[in-house]
């Protein structure tokens, strides 16, 4: 079952690569230049574990070695033996109609990161970049920018009914999760949202990128002004964010 | 004595149905909820057709917190009085309250269009149907209340908060106007209303909307956290933190203010703080979830 996509050209060869995330082991597929691609998993060593439910992927060159290294977020660990029937349990319908479960009451799903050794294969540095230290999330998309506009790639993750993430570029190797600090893990009002897709861009053309997130039906998307410093503000429902209003 | 002339004794014994009815509405007065119940279900089934019985059976039950036997009691009564007023409004509240949002947005329709003109009516209706994720339905209810009750504050709050989440703000702001102008001591008009001034990046003057919010409702914790919010866009960073402090001060096991100090923290450049107090925050907001409900952004409080 495929859940996400993400582009980028890891082995430097000038052709665009995929990594294509499943309920299972996740794909790379390598770009022969041919119309072609070849499964490269095994050797780039980023098939994940077998009961994540990977989703939202992005690569990234997170210490600027000039190769991209591959961040991969996970939505749950997914168990169908003990996942109940839709309908069958707390959180098992919506709206009166059986759907299903969860997330809430699943098992969180966590991220990964994969740093490209340049040889064609990756090592996982969750831990040592501590990504890992993030919890008790449910994540989609992801996306990676320089989002405090100091020269280092950061990553943030849409995440569904738990907080969204803002994974900060330490520019050493390791990463800060300052998702609630800076204003974008939750919405104005501090409620955790459904988040589902994420687009970057600098839409009141002040230099700096901006976020737009949306989310689950029935709610509102996020338009998060970048204030300066990686600090943002959901300006949705505002006038400067009319165009996304519905 | 013989055996038929025992069961006969007994029989003569057995509490009748008033008697059980009254001595559960003695109890049930006097609060003593858990003494009520068994006494009002043997009275429902000596009567099982009794509306009285089933009613406060149910108006027992829910007060002991027992929702879904409260439920199944209310509903008998429903089906020996349709359409008893009072009892289609706690039908709407205990389904929502049990989270059958789906239920009580059915009972609500069937309310209103009993009793049309009832504004109390309305505004359970408009809740129930936001519950149920039928902003649509809600706002039309609302469009309906503020038509027919003008010089209602609650009418005029309702439909100018459901005309802004569909980014109506012109009109919103207008009968949100109208609704602080009806009541000044109605406080979620002056919140919401500073809440669009706040997203407009009209800072300074939302400050004296949520001002009066609080004045009227000192533990209105959605005001004060956006207040400080303002302040904080104004870099008055020391009244920021003072509102913030009070906000906990009155409400310490809700997330929100920790939240906000953390993001304090952080623009001030103290991320070791920042970090104890967003740490803090999301432990209150796993032990409480429900403090942190919205519709629509509307906080429940």
């Amino acid at each position: 079952m495929g859940s996400g996509v993400c582009a980028g050209d890891y082995d430097n060869d000038g052709h665009a690569d995929l990594y294509v995330t499943y309920w299972g082991p996740s794909v790379l597929y390598r770009n022969l230049g041919n119309g072609r691609f070849a499964d490269a998993t095994a050797p780039a060593a980023v098939a994940g574990a077998p009961q994540d439910w990977s989703t939202g992927c992005t690569f990234l060159d997170y210490d600027r070695d000039g190769y991209l290294d591959l961040f991969v977020a996970t939505y749950q660990d997914f168990n169908l033996a003990t996942t109940p029937l839709p309908g069958k349990g707390a959180n098992c319908e919506w709206k009166g109609m059986p759907v299903f479960c969860g997330p809430r009451g699943l098992p969180y799903g966590h991220a990964e990161l994969y740093h490209n050794r340049g040889d064609g294969s990756f090592e996982r540095v969750t831990a040592q970049s501590r990504i890992g230290e993030a919890k008790g999330f449910y994540a989609f998309t992801s996306i990676a920018a320089d989002l405090n506009a100091d020269g280092w790639t950061d990553l943030f993750v849409a995440s569904d009914s738990t907080p969204s993430l803002f994974f900060r570029n330490n520019r050493d190797g390791t990463f800060s999760e300052i998702g609630a600090e800076t204003g974008l893990a939750f919405n104005e009002h501090g409620f955790e949202q459904g988040g589902m897709g994420v687009a970057v861009g600098d839409f009141d053309s002040d230099g700096r990128l901006d976020l737009i997130k949306t989310n689950f039906a029935g709610d509102h998307p996020n338009v998060y002004r970048n204030l300066g410093k990686g600090v943002f503000e959901d300006v949705e429902g505002s006038g400067e964010a009319k165009p996304w209003s519905r | 004595m013989g055996e038929g002339s025992f069961a006969l004794i007994l029989l003569l014994a057995a509490p009748d149905f008033a008697s059980l009815f009254n001595a559960g509405l003695e109890r049930y007065s006097a609060r003593r909820f858990e003494e009520a119940a068994p006494l009002l279900r043997q009275a429902a089934q000596i009567r099982p057709q009794d509306f009285n019985a089933r009613y406060l059976l149910g108006a027992a039950l829910a007060q002991l917190g027992r929702n879904d036997e409260a439920l199944r009691e209310w509903r008998t009564a429903q089906r020996i009085q349709p359409d008893h007023r009072k009892l289609l409004q706690l039908l709407i509240v205990e389904y929502s309250k049990g989270r059958y949002f789906q239920e009580s947005a059915a009972v609500a329709k069937q309310a209103l269009s009993r009793e049309p003109g009832d504004a109390d009516l309305h505004y359970l209706a408009i809740k129930a149907l936001q519950d149920a994720g039928d902003y649509d339905a809600a706002r039309e209810v609302a469009r309906r209340a503020a038509e027919k009750f003008p010089e209602s504050a609650r009418a005029n709050f309702e439909y100018g908060f459901h005309l802004q989440k569909i980014g109506d703000v012109a009109r919103s702001l207008e009968l949100l106007r109208k609704a602080m102008r009806l009541d000044p001591s109605y406080e979620e008009p002056f919140f919401f209303y500073a809440g669009l001034l706040v997203k407009q990046g009209a800072y300074e003057e939302a400050l004296p909307h949520l001002r009066t919010a609080l004045r009227n409702r000192p533990d209105y914790v959605p005001a004060r956290v956006l207040l400080a919010r303002a302040l904080m866009q104004l870099e008055r960073w020391e009244e920021a933190q003072q509102e913030v402090r009070e906000a906990i001060r009155l409400s310490p096991e809700h997330p929100q203010p920790h939240l906000l100090l953390s993001q304090i923290f952080f623009r001030l450049g103290e991320e070791g703080k920042a970090r104890e107090e967003k740490e803090l925050s999301l432990k209150l907001r796993r032990a409480n979830p429900t403090l942190l409900e919205a519709v629509q952004g509307r906080p429940l409080q």
